[in-house]
């Protein structure tokens, strides 16, 4: 589940405005308080909308450690989406970067916001670099034992939530 | 006339010494540049290409410690003027977009030239749907996500900033590139690389390592230590000829006028060097050590036959013709090796003939006058080394020496790859072993140069020879810039979908069914800087092919040039080898017609023989020895026709005396020759030790066939 987080950590984009509690912090400081993340396997579902266009998908999820993630789509149609792929290398480097705790690479590409309350905790990056930032709003994760939901906002491709499911591996 | 003569000399020497030092040459250390001929300038530039390059690694335990010594590195090298390599990414997706209209990946134009429009529609659908996929444009702007397919295909380089976890370690890459002023500057660019070595020390502590990699680096550790041992070479054997004329003479002024000579020598010879080229190989002064051996030969030859009773002027008509002749003779070795066309064969050539002249002049025309106003006489005339062999033991030392000559021809093998000539320390290759991992680098990687009347024709012509290279991974300029013929026809592809499939597909998105209009993709060196490097000229440029096992193919094309630069260094040094060795024989031929000349035929094959005989067990034992007969080997066989025939000359012509005087000559080269044979430098110990094995055999043989005064 922890290894979700950093998923999430990488995704997110969120909409949120980081909450009242919220508070910039450094990704080591953050890292601290994320647990170690391992191989895990889950199922996800995917609601991605734009405008008035909503598309539901799901399957299952795979995340290995120090090589990065793999969906698996279900339906509405069948995919493998892998690490290896060079349309999501960008997007994995970043979810290994949180996995790998690379601070500096973090640091240097967003402002991070933990907040937690309870047993319920919340991360948000919002990316700091113009390049990033014209594609990408912010990525948050929500997280309690296991990492529950990522949160995508991205400029031109809508948004996109994520919600898993993980058993036991 | 010998006083005009003196003048002259003195005159002369001046004269070279201010023009050399007027534009003083710079020095060259450059591994592959001493045999890369200059006409080959596509495999030089390849050579060079990553010449100004440094790879700093940083590997740890834990990924912190490795992203903070990172921030450390960066920082202080900021410090130190030196900037990693960057890229201006929002830049150049800025300028993309702008053209995105004639921008296709490779497998989406495939597609479309084959109408296959419902995969092409599938891949869009995949990437929508892909949970970490994401468009780079509004899907009204870009409703098949071309644009987005053609931007993520391009790069499969590693993300600058992270960190990569290998065989449960963590490192980080930066790249270092100094700019052409100091890259091509040695003495620049080693103080530029003296510093990352210094950041490396500081920052390699608490279990992170810090490695470098890179041709300065190397060029760093091998010309330093090269400069250490030519030091020490220098003054241990400037010490054991002290040693030597001490122990004979008892006099310690003869030093001064043979030190004199040997100096004025390797200056002369430096000043020639200087002015015939550019940039002097450090390589060709670690030879130039080998004119002290050489050229003591002469003050010895003198020094020895000065006794008493004979005024300088009678010494030198005694002694003049062995001299001579001994001059001539390793001239006229050391002249074959300029005609080669090896830039560090002739600069051996040029500094060991000028020093030699330089010295031998010296000896003519000063050393009479020096002795008027120093006692330099040899009062102790005697022989103290006469060695003779009885018949039997010079019997049985010839046939031991056949039989190794004889039987070790059966196993000589010939090793012309450079990279067994140079060997770096444990520590570099280690380096260079755990980078090229944790990089990924294929160690295949080969190099297609490409030609072209302008840069378009260049682009089109990189592009037939990507079509020709299938799967192969590869990086070159139309990679990133396609030219402009193969933007039309993508437009006109893309033009052709949306025109078919626009409207079923996107009628919710209200995309327009139009291509969108803007320039054409061009090369601007401040947009893609990185692209630079790909350049070898003006309408030249260079494709990196990895893995690519195919070069026939590339031949289709006019204008490429399928290059392995490691197998094409090979093959010029092969060849180099070859063309040296088909010279010895005609050397032979030429040093013993003249000779025979002067010392009548039956005589010059007395005096050339152990020579002779000295190279062909030389190279038996090298067989024995299971060592590859390289070019260097064979160079050092000239080197043993140079030394050699000056002991058979002055035995053959000499007085008693002057059995002590080749004794000390070779046992001064020897000498020499068994320092360098103990050096670091692969190449130069391997030469110093055939050297060494070819001198003392051809003293040994000197003895054995010229027994005695004639």
């Amino acid at each position: 589940m922890k290894k979700i987080l950093l998923i999430l950590l990488v995704l997110s984009i969120s909409i949120n405005t980081a909450s009242a509690f919220g508070s910039k912090k450094n990704a080591k400081e953050i890292a601290e308080q994320i647990p170690e993340l391992k191989n895990v396997s889950c199922t996800f579902t995917q609601k991605k909308t734009r405008d008035d266009l909503e598309l539901n998908s799901g399957g299952n999820f795979q995340f290995i450690e120090n090589k990065g993630v793999i969906f698996e789509t279900m339906y509405p149609i069948h995919m493998i989406t892998g690490y290896e792929s060079p349309r999501t290398k960008h997007i994995n480097d970043i979810i290994l970067a949180v996995a790998k705790k690379d601070y500096s690479y973090l640091d240097k590409n967003f402002d991070l916001n933990f907040t937690k309350l309870d047993d319920k905790w919340q991360l948000v990056l919002n990316p700091k670099r113009d390049v990033i930032k014209k594609h990408l709003n912010s990525v948050t994760i929500d997280g309690s034992k296991d990492i529950d939901r990522i949160f995508i906002d991205t400029v031109n491709s809508g948004e996109t939530e994520i919600l898993f499911e993980c058993g036991k591996e | 006339m010998k006083k005009f003569l003196r003048i002259l000399y003195i005159g002369l020497f001046l004269l070279l010494a201010f023009f050399a030092l007027k534009n003083p040459a710079i020095t060259e250390t450059n591994i592959l540049r001493m045999v890369v001929p200059q006409k080959q300038s596509n495999l030089l530039d390849l050579s060079n290409m990553y010449s100004a390059k440094i790879n700093v690694l940083i590997e740890g335990e834990e990924p912190e410690e490795v992203s903070d010594t990172a921030d450390k590195f960066e920082e202080l090298a900021l410090k130190n003027n030196l900037k990693s390599i960057s890229v201006d990414g929002n830049k150049i997706l800025e300028i993309y977009k702008t053209s995105r209209g004639g921008l296709l990946s490779k497998n989406t134009a495939e597609l479309l030239e084959k109408n296959d429009y419902k995969k092409v529609k599938e891949n869009t659908i995949e990437m929508i749907y892909n949970p970490l996929g994401f468009s780079l444009l509004e899907p009204e702007e870009d409703p098949f996500l071309l644009f987005t397919d053609y931007i993520m295909n391009l790069g499969d380089n590693i993300n600058p900033d992270s960190i990569i976890n290998h065989n449960d370690k963590y490192y980080r890459i930066l790249n270092y590139e100094f700019d052409k002023n100091i890259a091509l500057s040695p003495s620049l660019l080693n103080k530029q690389v003296k510093k990352i070595i210094q950041l490396q020390k500081s920052l390699s502590e608490n279990g992170v390592e810090v490695y470098l990699t890179g041709t300065p680096v190397h060029s760093y550790y091998a010309s330093s230590r090269s400069m250490v041992e030519i030091n020490i070479i220098g003054i241990i054997s400037a010490l054991f000829v002290l040693f030597l004329c001490l122990n004979y003479f008892k006099k310690p002024t003869i030093l001064l006028p043979i030190a004199t000579s040997i100096i004025l020598g390797a200056l002369a010879g430096y000043f020639v060097t200087a002015l015939m080229f550019p940039a002097i190989h450090v390589l060709t002064f670690v030879f130039s050590t080998t004119l002290i051996g050489i050229s003591v030969d002469y003050s010895l030859h003198y020094f020895v036959c000065k006794t008493e009773d004979k005024s300088g002027d009678d010494v030198i008509k005694e002694i003049f013709k062995s001299l001579s002749v001994s001059l001539l003779t390793t001239i006229s070795a050391f002249l074959v090796l300029y005609f080669s066309h090896t830039e560090l064969l002739r600069q051996i050539a040029v500094f060991t003939i000028t020093g030699l002249i330089t010295v031998y002049l010296f000896v003519v025309l000063f050393y009479p006058l020096i002795s008027k106003k120093i006692d330099l006489n040899n009062t102790n005339p005697g022989v103290r080394w006469n060695f003779n062999f009885a018949p039997r033991i010079a019997k049985n030392i010839l046939i031991v020496m056949a039989i190794v000559a004889l039987s070790g021809m059966f196993f000589v093998r010939t090793n012309d790859d450079i990279r067994s000539m140079y060997k770096p320390s444990e520590k570099l290759s280690n380096a260079e072993k755990i980078f090229a991992d944790v990089a990924g680098i294929n160690p295949k990687t080969s190099f297609v140069v490409v030609e072209g009347k302008n840069l378009q024709e260049v682009l089109e012509k990189e592009e037939q020879v990507a079509k020709l290279l299938g799967d192969t991974k590869y990086q070159a300029i139309s990679k990133y810039i396609p030219s402009i013929k193969t933007q039309e026809k993508n437009r006109a592809l893309m033009q052709r979908l949306y025109e078919t499939e626009i409207s079923p597909y996107t009628t919710a998105l209200k995309a327009s069914s139009k291509v969108p209009a803007g320039d054409y993709l061009e090369f601007d060196k401040e947009t893609f800087p990185f692209l630079e490097n790909f350049f070898l000229g003006a309408n030249k440029s260079l494709m990196i092919l990895y893995d690519f096992n195919n070069p026939d193919v590339i031949k289709q094309v006019g204008g490429a040039e399928f290059y392995n630069v490691r197998e094409d260094i090979s093959n010029l040094v092969k060849e180099c080898r070859i063309n040296c060795a088909k010279l010895l024989i005609p050397v032979f031929l030429l040093l013993y017609a003249l000779l025979a000349v002067i010392y009548k035929p039956k005589n010059a094959a007395r005096i050339i023989l152990p020579s002779l005989c000295a190279c062909i067990f030389t190279t038996g034992l090298l067989g024995l020895l299971h060592i590859g007969l390289n070019l260097f080997h064979v160079i050092a066989m000239f080197l043993i026709i140079g030394f050699s025939l000056d002991y058979s000359i002055f035995r053959f012509n000499g007085e008693k005396l002057v059995k002590d005087a080749v004794f000390m000559s070779c046992m001064t080269s020897v000498f020499s020759f068994f320092l360098l044979s103990l050096t670091g430098f692969k190449l130069i110990s391997s030469l110093g030790f055939v050297l060494t094995t070819g001198l003392l055999s051809s003293y040994i043989l000197s003895l054995l066939l010229i027994p005695k005064e004639e």
